[in-house]
């Protein structure tokens, strides 16, 4: 048998699948359009999140917070200081999860698995709950309607124009994807991987993981405010719930795997899988608690990450 | 003023109390099977709810110190449950999937909750308006909440002479100390771990069921719970009994002037509190795992 | 001398690490520290490089006090070591694990958009070629043997490119073909790059041939020390290593 080289067959898949995503708003529906710009939101949190998750091996359970942040700036800047330029809001919102994710990550990259987790659980809760505290400006439980966005003049409003809205989440979606790989193939990725399988011995090389951890964290964070940022105008209205949905982004890393691409898989499927069950059941929590569950025992690696075993296991034993 | 003052005192013990008996419960299961049990907030939760069910299904009065029993009992189970059926066979893997596995399973319990409970808040005070008041410096107080405070300090005291009295408990301890060499000395471990399981549930279950006559049982009181189970635990460090007392205290005291002083902050508080020992003491005071990377 | 100690004492309760260990290393000389287990080996080296701060006592490197610095900074400074359970990174290649060294001390580390240049990969194949993992560069550090799996944990304190090296049982558990093949890779990158090396071994065979100077340790303290034929004069020597082997 042949042997085709991984590079072409790499090449392919990133063709083929980029031409999709281009294509998608020409032969589908508006709720499709909708549906994708969800998954590629999930997918741009889903990639920051595995930084922190697959790369530097630190588990987080609080990374909604960082996602409800962009949202809720987004939604001040367009809704209630009128400032209708989606491009300030998204900046905006970018500088300010990020500028928490500084301090936060400061303080919770000094601590081991088990509290680093509960940490970033609690600094999310604590955002949650300031959302009720302060409720005459968030709006409390009933959260705050997001205005349209404007693209200099084009109308960006996610009812009113499906297709543009798509291609701008796309836009970010392909440099955040970009980023991300150029990251991770530098250094500096390197440098996270090798926190993640042996922290202790970077430090005897010379390295202080404490900071590059939290440069790890800092990223993650920088990308759930971008994916909260395109999410807010998509959803039309931004609640207090946000940012207790660190599951699942956990969950769609999880499924995909943490490999390169798992967590962008996982989070298609996570999102097609969720809107099509909440549509028959009222049940989401609880399956989505019973798939975590089933898939840590069951499926470790995650869909990408078994596929990837099994393929190379058929390839090894076709070649000898 | 003092008779004031003795109020709040009282209150701070009164959460301490409850503080203490889901700590505890949580501090057992580390100690001993290693996991952090991430679903104990809503043990505590389930705890609140079968308790308002039970209570108003109850017809006498004499009967209802059972009701509580019963809560917390039947939250045990559920804890054994999941140990047997769920968290055994991930007792080997690294902590992350401890953490992801028991996350799963805290979502389960929450929707489950909400599904055979309903979406909205329980209460049954009955048990808390039946006892009245007592006297103290001249104030009426609360009896039920003293009842609670002796309750616990007799269930802690119980604990203590179980853990270093009774052989079992001192196998236990063996276990909380060195797993590996505790099975291979023959401690059966296959009963120990259900059994600690059973244990700390209970402790969290009847946590939650003490808690419900003076509050509500309402979804979304496992995260509180959970993560002022954390501050306390920060303070007191992970696996210590004794910690997970004074840290109960602590919090239980600052949480009861601070409602009262300071209410605007109030949330805050806890989270200033966990802050502020995290940097100054990062290993808690008594704990046995040293956490800082 | 290129490091030295001070009256290092080293308490875990009532056990005594290091009892006023005074030592001093002469750049590129290969110093070996013998003794029976517990005597203090593991926890010197563990002072030295900043695992453990010592309870008294101070540590010289090149004539900076560097007692209880911070690992990473001790191993800026030019400290590399290795470990009695090979610490390396099991899921990456034999390849990566030497460049994440090499990215480390070009101080590269902090590359984000750049890709793994062309000097780290060249000094990297140095490193590799010295330690004959070419072949083996692309293999995954867990499917390594359990001698290769030591010699890349060397060759990851080499990479550093150290001044002084600090090896803990670099042969242990490894075949006894394979050992002279470790310590003969060690020797020859030792005595041509001129590092200093502090190496804790239990061969005694090994330890005689190639070492310029011999430490004995027990219970914490140093109670012999001198060039190779002079130990093995040594009466009292003979007695506390045979007495326990």
């Amino acid at each position: 048998m042949k042997q085709i080289p991984e590079n072409k067959i790499k090449k392919f898949f990133l063709i083929i699948s980029t031409s999709i995503f281009l294509i998608i708003p020409l032969i589908g529906s508006p709720y499709l359009d909708f549906l994708i710009s969800m998954a590629l939101v999930y997918a741009i949190w889903a990639l920051g999140y595995n930084f922190l998750y697959g790369y530097t091996g630190l588990l987080s359970f609080g990374h909604a917070a960082y996602f409800g942040i962009g949202a809720y700036t987004v939604a001040f800047i367009l809704t209630k200081f009128s400032i209708n330029s989606f491009l300030i809001a998204i900046l905006a919102a970018i500088v300010i999860s990020t500028l928490s994710g500084i301090l936060i990550g400061y303080l919770c990259v000094r601590y081991t698995a088990i509290y680093f987790a509960l940490l970033t659980l609690a600094f999310a809760q604590f955002f949650y709950a300031l959302c009720f505290r302060f409720y005459y400006i968030t709006g409390g439980s009933d959260g705050m309607h997001v205005s349209t966005p404007y693209l200099f003049n084009f109308n960006l409003s996610a009812i009113e124009n499906p297709i543009g809205y798509y291609y701008f989440t796309l836009f970010f979606f392909f440099i955040a994807v970009y980023v991300a790989w150029r990251i991770v193939n530098s250094p500096f990725g390197k440098i996270l991987q090798a926190i993640k399988e042996n922290t202790i011995r970077v430090e005897f090389i010379g390295v202080s993981t404490r900071k590059y951890k939290w440069y790890s964290f800092i990223l993650s964070t920088m990308y759930s405010g971008l994916a909260g940022a395109l999410y807010a105008p998509l959803f039309g209205h931004v609640v207090p719930d946000l940012f207790i949905i660190s599951a699942e982004v956990l969950f769609a890393t999880l499924l995909g795997g943490t490999t390169f691409i798992g967590p962008i898989l996982g989070s298609i499927v996570f999102i097609c899988a969720r809107s099509y069950i909440s549509a028959f059941t009222i049940y989401w929590p609880f399956i989505l608690g019973s798939l975590i569950v089933a898939f840590t025992l069951l499926f470790p690696s995650g869909i990408v990450g078994t596929l990837e075993k099994k393929i190379s296991h058929i390839l090894k034993s076709e070649v000898s | 003023m003092l008779d004031i003052i003795t109020t709040y005192f009282l209150n701070g013990i009164f959460f301490a109390s409850i503080l203490f008996l889901i700590t505890s419960g949580l501090t057992l299961i580390f100690s001993v099977a290693g996991i952090v049990n991430f679903a104990h907030g809503c043990l505590y939760m389930i705890g609140a709810y079968i308790a308002a069910i039970l209570i108003k299904a109850t017809p006498n009065p004499m009967l209802l110190p059972f009701t509580f029993i019963v809560s917390a009992l039947l939250v045990g189970i559920i804890g054994v449950v999941i140990e047997r059926g769920l968290i055994k066979w991930i007792y080997k893997r690294p902590v992350d999937y401890q953490l992801l596995l028991l996350f799963g399973v805290s979502l389960i319990l929450q929707d489950f909750t909400r599904i055979i409970f309903g979406p909205q808040p329980l209460s049954s005070s009955e048990p808390f308006i039946y006892s009245g008041t007592i006297e103290i410096l001249g104030r009426p107080y609360p009896l039920y909440n003293i009842i609670v405070i002796i309750v616990s300090f007799i269930i802690g005291i119980s604990l203590w002479l179980f853990l270093y009295k009774t052989k079992l408990g001192k196998y236990i301890r063996a276990c909380s100390l060195d797993r590996e060499m505790s099975s291979a000395l023959g401690i059966n471990t296959s009963y120990i771990f259900p059994m600690i399981f059973l244990i700390g549930a209970t402790l969290g279950g009847l946590s939650g069921a003490l808690i419900l006559p003076p509050t509500v049982a309402m979804l979304g009181m496992d995260a509180d719970a959970l993560i002022e189970a954390f501050v306390v635990i920060t303070i007191g460090g992970l696996g210590s009994i004794k910690g997970a007392l004074i840290g109960s205290i602590i919090i239980g005291i600052i949480r009861a002037f601070g409602i009262v002083y300071i209410p605007e902050i109030e949330l805050a508080i806890i989270y200033l509190v966990m802050a502020a020992v995290l940097i100054v003491r990062p290993r808690g005071l008594f704990g046995k795992e040293y956490r800082v990377a | 001398m290129i490091l030295y100690t001070k009256n290092l004492v080293k308490h875990f309760g009532e056990v005594k690490a290091l009892e006023n260990v005074n030592l001093s290393l002469e750049k590129g000389t290969i110093t070996s520290i013998v003794g029976p287990n517990g005597a203090g080996k593991t926890t010197l080296i563990n002072v030295i490089s900043g695992t453990i701060p010592p309870d008294k006592g101070k540590v010289f490197f090149m004539n900076k006090d560097i007692t209880a610095l911070l690992p990473y900074k001790i191993a800026r400074m030019g400290i590399g070591r290795s470990f009695q359970i090979p610490a390396i990174y099991n899921g990456l290649t034999v390849l990566d694990n030497v460049r994440v060294a090499i990215i480390s001390r070009l101080g590269k580390a902090n590359k984000i958009f750049h890709k793994i240049d062309k000097e780290i990969n060249e000094k990297a194949n140095e490193i590799l070629e010295i330690f004959g993992f070419l072949e083996k560069k692309n293999l995954l550090a867990q499917d390594l043997s359990h001698g290769d799996r030591k010699l890349l944990d060397v060759a990851i304190a080499f990479a550093l490119d150290p001044k002084l090296v600090l090896l803990d049982e670099p042969t242990s558990g490894v075949s006894t073909s394979e050992k002279s093949i470790i310590m003969n890779t060690i020797h020859n990158v030792i005595k041509e790059k001129g590092v200093t090396a502090l190496i804790v071994e239990h061969d005694m065979d090994i330890v005689f041939s190639y070492s310029n100077k011999i430490i004995v340790m027990h219970q914490g303290e140093i109670i012999a020390e001198g060039k190779p034929s002079q130990i093995k004069e040594d009466k009292n020597v003979e007695r506390i290593l045979l007495g326990v082997e």
